[in-house]
Order: C-alpha cells, then structure tokens, then sequence
C-alpha cells in the first residue's frame, strides 16, 4: 500500500523501469536480427569460397576418374565447409556425387560426359573437363545465430541485474526521498488548514526522519494540550482563592437564566461581554441587559418553552469598535425545567472577513456585468444591422473588441489579487534589460495619449545597468502607472515620465497634471477595488485593482510605490525598487 | 485530540483524550452527533482523560443531549473529573445528563 508521498517515487520507479524494459527489448531484437545477418552472410562467403575450391579441383578429378575421392571432397564440403547442399550433375541430370547420398543416381563416371540440358545448366555452377562439362549446384547451411542468442541472453541477463538494482534503488529512495515527500504533503496539508494530528502524521515506515517528523506533532499536540490544562490549572487556583470558577477559563461568555429569565449564574467572559461587574450580574434580567427587541423575543420564546431549540441573535455593541456580539440562546432540560443557557460570543472578526469577501464578490460583479452587457448590446446591434451597414457593423465589433480585452484585463486582475491574498504570488526573477523594457512602454502608450490630447515624454537615462527581477511583473506595474497616469489627466495635459536607474536602484517617476487624489483618500488607493469617488463621478473606468497590484509586486522586490498629490494639481506615483537580492515571498512563506 | 470508541455489547463508549477546545471541540460534537444516531441512544462519554472542555464542548453535549431526549434517552458521561463536572454544574448542563462514576456503572445503567 503506498502512503503519503510515496506515490512520486513509485511512479518514477515505475516509469523508469518501463523505459528501461523498452530499451533492453529493443537492444536485444536488434542485436539478434543483426547477428542473424551477419552469420548468413558468412556462410554465404564460406560456401561461395568451397565451391570455387571444388570448381578448381573437379577438372582434375573427372579427368582421372576420380569418382570417390570426388564424392568425399563434396561430402567434405557439408561437415567442413558449412555447405547446406551440394550436388554434382552431369549434363543429363544425373547426380555423380552430392552431400545426400541417397540422391547419387550415377554410379560411375561415363568416359564422354553428355551434352548439358538448358534446366541443368540453370541449376548450378557448369565446370569444364576436357572430358566435357559438369555442373555443380550448392547451397549454403542455414545461418547459426547461436552466437547471437548468445549475445540476447547477455544483454537480458543485464537487464535483470538492472531491474533488480532498479528495484534496489527504489527501496532506497523509498526510505530516503519518500520520507521527504510524505514530510512535505503533510506540510502542505497543515497550510491548507489540516490540524488533525492523525491526517498530518506520515508512515513511520519511511524511516527516521518521518518519525522525527510524527514526533514532533505528538510534541506540538502534546504543548497544545499543556498550555490549555495550565490555562484551566491557573483558573482552578483562582477558584480556590475565591477568584473564579471554571468556566472562568471558557472563551465564550456563558450564562444561565432562571425560567423567569434571571441571571443564575455567569462567567467572567459574560461580566466582559455585558460589561458588569460579576457580581452585579447575579438575579438580574439579562433583558433588561442587553436591550434588544430580538434578543428578548429569542428569551421569552425559549424560556416559555415555544421553541425547543437554540435561537442565535447577533448585535451590535455600541462604542467606538463596531463590535459584533452573537447571543445563542438555548432551553436546559432537567428536572428543574423553563431554564435556559445563553452563549455570548465576540464573532467581530468573522464577520470582518465576511464583510470584505462579500464586498470583494460584489465589486467583482459590478466590474464584469459593465463590459458583459456592452457585449451583449453591441453582438445584438450588429446581428441586427446584417449587411445593411459594414460601417456601423464594424464600429460595434469594435466596441466588442474593446470591452472584450477589458474582461480579460479584468481577469487578469482579479487572478493577481486572488493570488496576493492567498500569498501565492512570486516572482520569476532573472536579468532585465529596462531600456527595451521602457521603449515597449512609450510605444504601447504613445498613440493613446495623443488620442486624449496628452503630452507624454520620457526623460531616461543613455546607459542602464543590468537589474534583477521579474521582467513581466515590473513592466505591468509601469503598464499600470503609465495608464493611470494617462487616463485621470484631462486632455492638454501632460505626463511626464522619469528613470533614474543606477547599480543600487530603479526609481521611476509618473508625473501626471491630472484630476489628482485628495490627502485622505491617499492610503487607501492601494487597496483593492478603492476607487475615489471623483475617478467614479469623472466617468473614468477601472477596477481599483491596478495600484494594489502594482504596490505588492513592488513589495515582493523588496521596494515600494510612494505617492504625492493635491486634488486638481496632479500626482506623483514613484516606483524604487532595490537592485538587489529579490525576496521572494513564496519562497520566504 | 484522539477520541476512540469502545463497544460494551450494544453500548458503545467514547473516550476523548485531552482538553477538548477549539478545533478539537468541533471533531468532539461531530463524533458524539453521529454516535448519538448510529448507536440509537446506547452511547455514553468516558470522561476520565478530559482535564476540561470549552463551551463549544458544552453546546456539543446539549445538542447529542436533545438527540437523545427525541430518542426517549439521555447523554450519559462517567468518570468526570472535579473540574469538569463543576462546569457541568455551573453551565446547567449536568441536569441534561446522567453522570456516573465508572464506565461498568454507565455500561449497566442500560440493562
């Protein structure tokens, strides 16, 4: 059974002993198929230089007739000379001498040889005597690929030994680098939020670093236990002082009403919530408390015994902090009856978080429904115009065009501060070369400036050093500069951009005679979806991303975007960022 | 936390070890909701490895608690420490359960 990170190993293990399979099969095949050749070829030439050497001597021996010591040189020629088959025919057909005897059809040699036949002729080799001519038909012995099987068995005894150090390597590994994987799964896990000890704990199996690692979480268990028993020990020692009990140890404000809805008891986190004295607390009516309409029907409804369940009440606590108390109220069964228990929790934070995912979501819908519908409008328009106008057709595929690379923007946006939130952004750090970098900015930007009637230079310097970062990410922050700059400054206005780049740092400066951002606003513009409320009456578009963006990337380099401004005066947004080691905040994390 | 579970015949008895606060009180009422109903009533809580439980805790009793009474039986905890059946007392809690001292007497309480 494979365990937590144990699974990247095996995969690999079994993946490279296919590969290594593959190759061993496919060496061993050809190797054979090329060894098979090579003997037939050799037999061949071994045949071929037989024949010759009995056509050279089959003159002679016809000549003095003789008969055996020819037979014996053809049968020489099949134990010897690795000839499969050889005959020797006279020209009627007749065989007078060949490896099989049992195909000799001619028991002596004729004085005057016959005529040879065409068929005879083509069957072999013809040999001239002066006693006439003779043919001698010979075929080589089949090849013998013993010593490439021999070779095949070789290389697959390699392959054996291979898999089985394959397999030995992997039992390493498994021990070794598997310990790792599970360590890092289960690390991975906890930072996903796994707080479960036993879905966090690895196979001890894996050898010791994974049971360093299971011990350093029953440790970690076993402080977290500790500091919550000392927290209760410390409570105890106050009751016995006369200081608390031990519900004084409880978070959460607890209290428990008579059936007349009067305080019977009430820990020291409820005398906190309700901001009494403990002791004042006690037979007091927790509705005249806290007096809220909907807390007080929760009690009357539990305490009469209209509802057998709890009942939750959220309020909010007056005071400078917008605090949020949540009340459950809840009926206590028992022979006494009527009375119930009232948790008081302090939930300001959650709902914190939940106020600023709900209005993340609902600037998000907001940004996408503005272009979706200008899409659905114009697809409209133009299915409607048909051919009728091409120019009026054109212009709203335009607009289409427009609003459709402005969801995608918006996307784009969206994906990079869903990855700040989450930590998740990094850096991809490398060599950047900026003056290119600088040039693709004045000309991205150029044509749209003049469109607006704005004045755009840049003021840089001859020579740039070679600076360190993420060559996308600093240029979509300049992008996100630039195009702020040029968007919030009305037309007749300029904007000024100036590099100062040196061996220790890139400073860029976006000057704009723009609507500018009044003081107070100044802070929050760097947070997602803030947009001031002239960028929204000015009609200007956006999705209050681009700056909050931009300064994370900053950050991530180790620098920062700073901002001077005045409303109606313009702005000053000043990019530095350090040439130096880049903090990589995923790494860091 | 670990929370193991022991069968006495047709009674099964779960037995937390440690405080139960927090997160940990979260896995405690879950485990006691679908004992509750698995076991039809037959459950009891040993408590003798609890040194303290947070209101979480306590609201996770009183809700197996009401499962239980809808069933015709109630939520019955053995071997409570001092500091916990002072808890049980302080809160109400403990007019909603059985209390006994060892798990045999709890064990017996259903014959």
């Amino acid at each position: 059974m494979l365990v937590r990170g144990e699974s990247v190993i095996a995969g690999a293990g079994i993946l490279s002993g296919v590969i290594l399979l593959v190759v061993m099969g496919g060496l061993a095949l050809g190797t054979h198929l090329l060894g098979v050749r090579a003997a037939e070829q050799a037999q061949a030439d071994r045949a071929n230089d037989a024949v010759r050497q009995l056509a050279s001597e089959l003159p002679r021996l016809v000549e003095q007739g003789r008969l055996t010591e020819l037979r014996r040189v053809v049968q020489d020629l099949a134990i010897n000379q690795m000839v499969g088959e050889a005959r020797v025919l006279l020209g009627d057909g007749r065989v007078i001498a060949s490896t099989t005897l049992s195909e000799i059809t001619s028991s002596a040699l004729p004085e005057t040889l016959p005529a040879v036949r065409e068929d005879v002729a083509m069957a072999g080799h013809a040999v001239e005597t002066q006693n006439g001519t003779i043919v001698i038909a010979a075929s080589p012995a089949d090849a013998n690929a013993n010593d490439a099987w021999a070779i095949q068995a070789a290389i697959g005894g390699a392959g054996a030994l291979a898999l089985a150090g394959l397999w030995l390597v992997y039992r390493r590994l498994r021990s070794k680098i598997g310990a790792l994987g599970a360590i890092r799964d289960a690390l991975l896990a906890a930072a996903d939020g796994e707080t479960c000890v036993g879905a966090l704990t690895v196979s001890g199996d894996l050898g010791p670093a994974a049971r360093a690692w299971n011990s350093l979480l029953s440790d970690r268990e076993s402080l977290r236990e500790k500091m919550v028993s000392e927290r209760v020990d410390e409570t105890l020692v106050g009751s016995k002082h006369g200081r608390g009990d031990a519900c004084d140890a409880l978070w959460h404000g607890i209290v428990v009403l008579d059936e007349q809805g009067r305080i019977r008891y009430a820990n020291s986190a409820a005398a906190v919530f309700l901001e009494r004295e403990r002791d004042e607390l006690r037979g007091l009516a927790l509705e005249n408390i806290v007096s809220d309409t909907s807390l007080r029907t929760a009690l009357r409804r539990v305490l009469t015994g209209e509802i057998k369940r709890r009942m939750s009440v959220e309020l909010g606590r007056d005071g400078e902090r917008e605090d949020v108390l949540r009340f459950t109220v809840r009926p206590l069964r028992g022979i006494d009856g009527g009375d119930a228990m009232v948790v008081i929790e302090d939930i300001t934070q959650q709902r914190v978080a939940s106020k600023a995912t709900g209005g993340f979501v609902a600037q998000a819908t907001h940004e996408l429904r503005t272009p979706l519908t200008n899409i659905r409008l114009y697809v409209e328009e133009a299915i409607d115009l048909n051919e009728s106008d091409p120019g009026e057709r054109s212009r709203c595929l335009n607009v289409i065009n427009q609003e459709t690379r402005r969801l995608e923007r918006l996307v784009g946006d969206m994906l990079s501060v869903a990855e700040i939130e989450s930590g998740g952004l990094s850096l991809k750090v490398g060599d950047v070369r900026l003056q290119p970098m600088l040039e693709d900015l004045r000309t991205e930007f150029e044509a749209n400036a003049l469109e607006r009637g704005v004045a755009l230079s840049f003021d840089m310097p001859p020579k740039f050093p070679v600076f360190g970062g993420d060559r996308e990410k600093l240029s979509l922050v300049m992008h996100n500069l630039l195009g702020n700059a040029i968007k919030y400054t009305p037309s007749g206005g300029k904007v000024e951009v100036r590099v100062l780049a040196s061996d220790a740092e890139l400073q860029v400066e976006f000057r704009d005679s723009g609507i500018g951002i009044a003081q107070s606003d100044q802070e929050r513009v760097f947070q997602p979806f803030f947009r001031t409320d002239e960028a929204r009456s000015g009609g200007f578009g956006g999705t209050g991303l681009g700056l909050a963006i931009a300064q994370e990337i900053a950050e991530l380099h180790g620098g920062e975007i700073t901002l001077e401004s005045a409303p109606a005066k313009g702005s000053v947004f000043t990019m530095r960022i350090p040439n130096a080691p880049v903090i990589d905040r995923a790494m860091a994390a | 936390m670990r929370i193991d579970e022991q069968k006495h015949g047709a009674v099964t008895v779960l037995r937390a070890n440690g405080p139960i606060a927090g997160e940990d009180a979260t896995d405690f009422a879950l485990r006691l909701q679908r004992a509750a109903k698995e076991t039809l009533g037959r459950l009891v809580i040993d408590a003798s490895a609890i040194p303290f439980i947070d209101s979480e805790a306590i609201e996770a009793m009183l809700d197996t608690s009401e499962i239980l009474g809808d069933m015709g039986g109630t939520l019955k905890i053995c071997a409570a420490n001092e500091t916990l059946r002072e808890v049980l007392d302080l809160t109400g809690v403990a007019s909603s359960l059985e209390q006994f001292e060892n798990i045999s007497d709890a064990v017996r309480s259903f014959l």
